[in-house]
């Protein structure tokens, strides 16, 4: 028992350590502008790639979709974005995930 | 269940009773008003035979109750509340009535202002927009240039319906260092809800049996709908148990009022968890399918008997006891109100966490009469995509708070790191309607942070303290004289609010809007591109997915999808925390090296011959902007020092006599109101006075600012401020 406890203490550490280093050397306010600019003309209602806010998906699911996802759908949406780009856009969108630690606000 | 169409009042008898009751006091002081103005020379007259009934949406407080305006030969004659508007139940307060005197106020700014004087000496010259905003720009630009964007600060605060446009230029400006009230005020509150369901809920008061409040004042910190369903009830089972040093208003109107310590109120929740868990009233089905960290929890709380929280809080065993055993049994429909206020003390947003997990445990959540998650009215959002500029450092706060808000920052933090400069300077403010000098505890760290600015503008109604400390003071039309954006009231039933003009705007007042497009003109056309937009423009905009909102506000003043509550909508769905159920015990704040549960940590005691120095609300003043408004002015001319009468004999004080009250970083002289109604071991005044512009001439002289006296104790989770860690002494002044 004691045995299992442990290695899901280690298996939740991984986990987060493998969240936190996914996003790791982004620039969030970067990767917002980066966002607006060259994400949004696709990803608004109504356009080709339909709404898309950093809301719709959990920061594993932002960073799944960077490392494994790779914009499947429609690859070439992400050739002219260097290396750095996508870190700063990734970390943007971890950032505001709809799990993120960013509080809401009042008022 | 109460209906709440049923609450709401039909417009011929609210008119018939209320104008009868107020007509006499808007002619005799309106009167008294424009006498006072016609000294500046301005032409007063309005328009013989303009007669209208405006809607709008007022704009004294948070809570945006719906409002008539009567206009009568061109002047708003008076305010009338719109029956139509749920939110606020037909009603409109004393704030609300006071409303016109923001307009026809001789104080109010009239043209844009320079200082010419040392600052804080008081001595303008009038200036034209232009000069003004051309002035603004170039100082801007001059400390951008030395210092980068992120050298000129943006303070701001809600209300105004147009604070979006002030972000919009600090961002496109460029700096990140912008700072709202939240850590003034409810940011620990979120934090500790939202660690818990995902996020701040509303609570189903007017359909709940049983409601806990603790230091939530909410007969006169108003907050609609709560403060009026609270008085209302259904079928008279309500029951109302009130937890406050002080006998408030909420008190007298409570079934129970216990004087509970300051900073104990952690103990008597857990208490409550320890007593319902023990007892096996949890809610068990809701905590089995919705919750994580249940078995961790009864764990924690077995070491927090009543017995044991009646030595902290100083309410019987039995007490606590008893209230555990009623709140769950009247549960769901049952509330520990989340409360509305800034922080206690130092722990928080563990107390918010504390009070989120007693509702959780006996079901109250997302369903009738308990808390319940806000439901919103989208409205389409104003795009633009702000210029990126490399040398633009992160936010001087940057790290100051776990959870830290990067539109937000948290106030107190933020002025430490500017007056260390650390990391780096910051020369420039730019404040909009926020009344920092007066909101933002130790007030000297505040004068001593303005001191080493190198230019400071203002943006307001009237000369406030910050703007009487500024170089540049540029006037608002107020929100009877702008046509604002829409804005999405979330809750339980949420509306979409109105603010249109009901007079053209007075002097050479302009709306926030305004000042920003022609200040923007001046910044460079990458800037102004973001503000190519007129306000009508703007509004079509925002209903351009529903235009029927528009319509029904020009036709009602107000738009709702729906008359009743809707309740289970999160049944089933993931929420927003980290585990996507309601977290009793928060891996989150594990990994970030917190309390995954509220651990109860007794706070200093107050010291021998001194006093914890309380704040609190009354119904007469929104922080620090209405206690010079001439008709609240008449309800409470200056703020006296509570003091129970066993200290007052202790000291050999007496009523009425004026004392020196003095903490660790400030002194202010007051009259001593001595009252049975607060603790023998604490003190309070009012907020609000105690200015240091003379540009409030019926509040200049009057009072203590309590600003001055409390300390700037943090919240560390959150980054808010803790407003009851200061102890004073009072002597005879």
């Amino acid at each position: 028992m004691k045995l299992f406890k442990l290695l899901t203490v280690l298996l939740v550490v991984t986990c987060a350590a493998t969240l936190v280093m996914a996003a790791e050397g982004g620039n969030s306010r970067k990767g917002k502008y980066l966002f607006k600019k060259s994400c949004k003309p696709c990803h608004v209602s109504g356009a080709e790639g339909g709404e898309l806010t950093p809301l719709k998906k959990t920061q594993k699911q932002w960073d799944r979709f960077f490392t494994d996802d790779k914009h499947k759908s429609k690859p070439e949406a992400l050739e002219n974005f260097s290396d750095q780009d996508l870190k700063d856009i990734n970390q943007f969108l971890f950032d505001h995930a709809v799990d993120s630690d960013q509080p809401e606000t009042c008022g | 269940m109460s209906r709440l169409i049923d609450k709401k009042l039909s417009r011929r008898r609210f008119i018939g009773t209320s104008t009868c009751a107020l007509a006499g006091v808007g002619l005799a002081s309106q009167g008294r008003v424009l006498r006072a103005l016609a000294t500046s020379e301005e032409p007063l007259s309005g328009k013989l035979g303009d007669n209208r009934d405006v809607f709008t949406a007022c704009g004294m407080c948070v809570n945006k109750c719906g409002v008539i305006a009567r206009v009568r030969d061109g002047r708003i004659y008076k305010l009338d509340p719109n029956p139509e508007y749920l939110k606020s139940r037909g009603m409109l307060c004393a704030r609300g009535n006071a409303g016109l005197n923001q307009v026809y106020d001789p104080d109010r700014l009239k043209y844009p202002l320079i200082r010419v004087g040392e600052r804080g000496e008081g001595k303008w010259r009038r200036a034209s927009w232009e000069e003004a905003l051309d002035l603004v720009a170039k100082k801007m630009n001059e400390i951008a240039e030395k210092h980068t964007r992120a050298g000129v600060m943006f303070a701001s605060t809600e209300g105004t319906f147009q604070e979006h446009f002030f972000l919009q230029m600090a961002e496109c400006f460029g700096s990140p260092n912008t700072v709202r009230h939240p850590t003034l005020c409810l940011s620990s509150n979120i934090q500790g809800f939202s660690a818990t369901f995902g996020t701040y809920p509303s609570a189903d008061i007017l359909n709940s049996d049983y409601i806990i409040m603790a230091g939530a004042n909410r007969s006169e910190a108003l907050l609609t709908p709560d403060s009026i369903d609270q008085l209302k009830g259904d079928g008279g089972r309500r029951k109302l148990v009130y937890l406050d040093p002080r006998f408030t208003k909420t008190a007298a109107k409570a079934d129970e009022w216990y004087p509970i310590k300051p900073g104990t109120d952690m103990a008597f929740v857990l208490a409550m968890i320890h007593v319902i868990i023990g007892e096996g009233l949890y809610a068990k089905d809701f905590v089995a399918t919705t919750t994580v960290g249940f078995d961790e929890l009864a764990a924690h709380v077995q070491q927090y008997s009543p017995e044991w929280a009646e030595q902290h809080c100083q309410i019987a065993a039995a007490d606590i006891r008893r209230v555990a055993r009623e709140f769950a049994k009247a549960a769901p429909k049952a509330l520990f109100y989340p409360g509305r206020r800034s922080s206690f003390a130092d722990d928080d947003v563990q107390l918010r966490r504390a009070m989120a997990i007693v509702n959780a445990i006996v079901g109250s959540w997302d369903t009738e009469g308990g808390l319940v998650p806000n439901s919103v009215i989208p409205l389409s959002k104003h795009d633009y995509l702000a210029p990126w500029y490399d040398d633009v450092p992160e936010r001087i706060d940057k790290d100051s708070a776990v959870f830290l808000s990067e539109k937000d920052g948290s106030w107190t933090a933020m002025r430490d790191r500017i007056l260390a400069a650390d990391p780096y300077a910051i020369k420039g403010m730019m404040v909009y309607k926020q009344n920092l000098v007066m909101s933002v505890p130790n007030r000297a760290k505040t004068l001593k942070m303005m001191k080493q600015m190198d230019f400071i503008c203002t943006i307001d109604i009237c000369m406030s303290d910050t703007a009487w400390l500024s170089d540049v003071v540029l006037p608002e039309a107020t929100y009877l004289e702008r046509q604002d954006p829409l804005e999405s009231l979330s809750g339980v039933v949420p509306v979409v609010a109105f603010r249109q003009p009901c007079v053209e705007a007075m002097f050479e007042s302009k709306p926030c809007l305004w000042i920003m497009q022609n200040l923007a003109k001046r910044l460079g056309s990458e800037i102004a591109e973001t503000f190519d937009f007129t306000m009508d423009e703007h509004i079509h905009h925002q209903v351009s997915k529903n235009p029927q909102i528009l319509k029904d506000l020009k036709k009602k003043g107000v738009y709702y999808l729906k008359v009743e509550p809707s309740y289970g909508l999160t049944q089933g769905k993931r929420l927003k925390t980290k585990s996507g159920k309601i977290e009793l015990y928060s891996e989150n704040y594990a990994s970030k090296g917190l309390d995954p549960m509220p651990v109860f940590r007794p706070h200093a005691e107050v010291p021998p011959g001194k006093f914890r120095l309380l704040v609190g609300r009354n119904a007469y003043f929104t922080h620090g902007t209405t206690a010079n408004n001439a008709f609240l002015h008449e309800l409470m001319p200056e703020n006296s020092l509570w003091l129970n009468p066993q200290a007052a004999q202790k000291l050999g004080l007496r009523n009425g006599q004026p004392v020196k009250v003095k903490s660790a970083v400030g002194e202010g002289v007051l009259r001593l109101e001595v009252t049975d109604k607060i603790r023998p071991d604490c003190v309070y005044m009012a907020h609000g006075f105690g200015v240091l512009s003379k540009g409030q001439s019926l509040i200049y002289g009057r009072g203590a600012c309590d600003a001055a006296l409390i300390e700037d104790a943090l919240e560390p989770i959150s980054g808010n401020v803790a407003m009851h860690q200061t102890f004073v002494d009072v002597s005879p002044a």
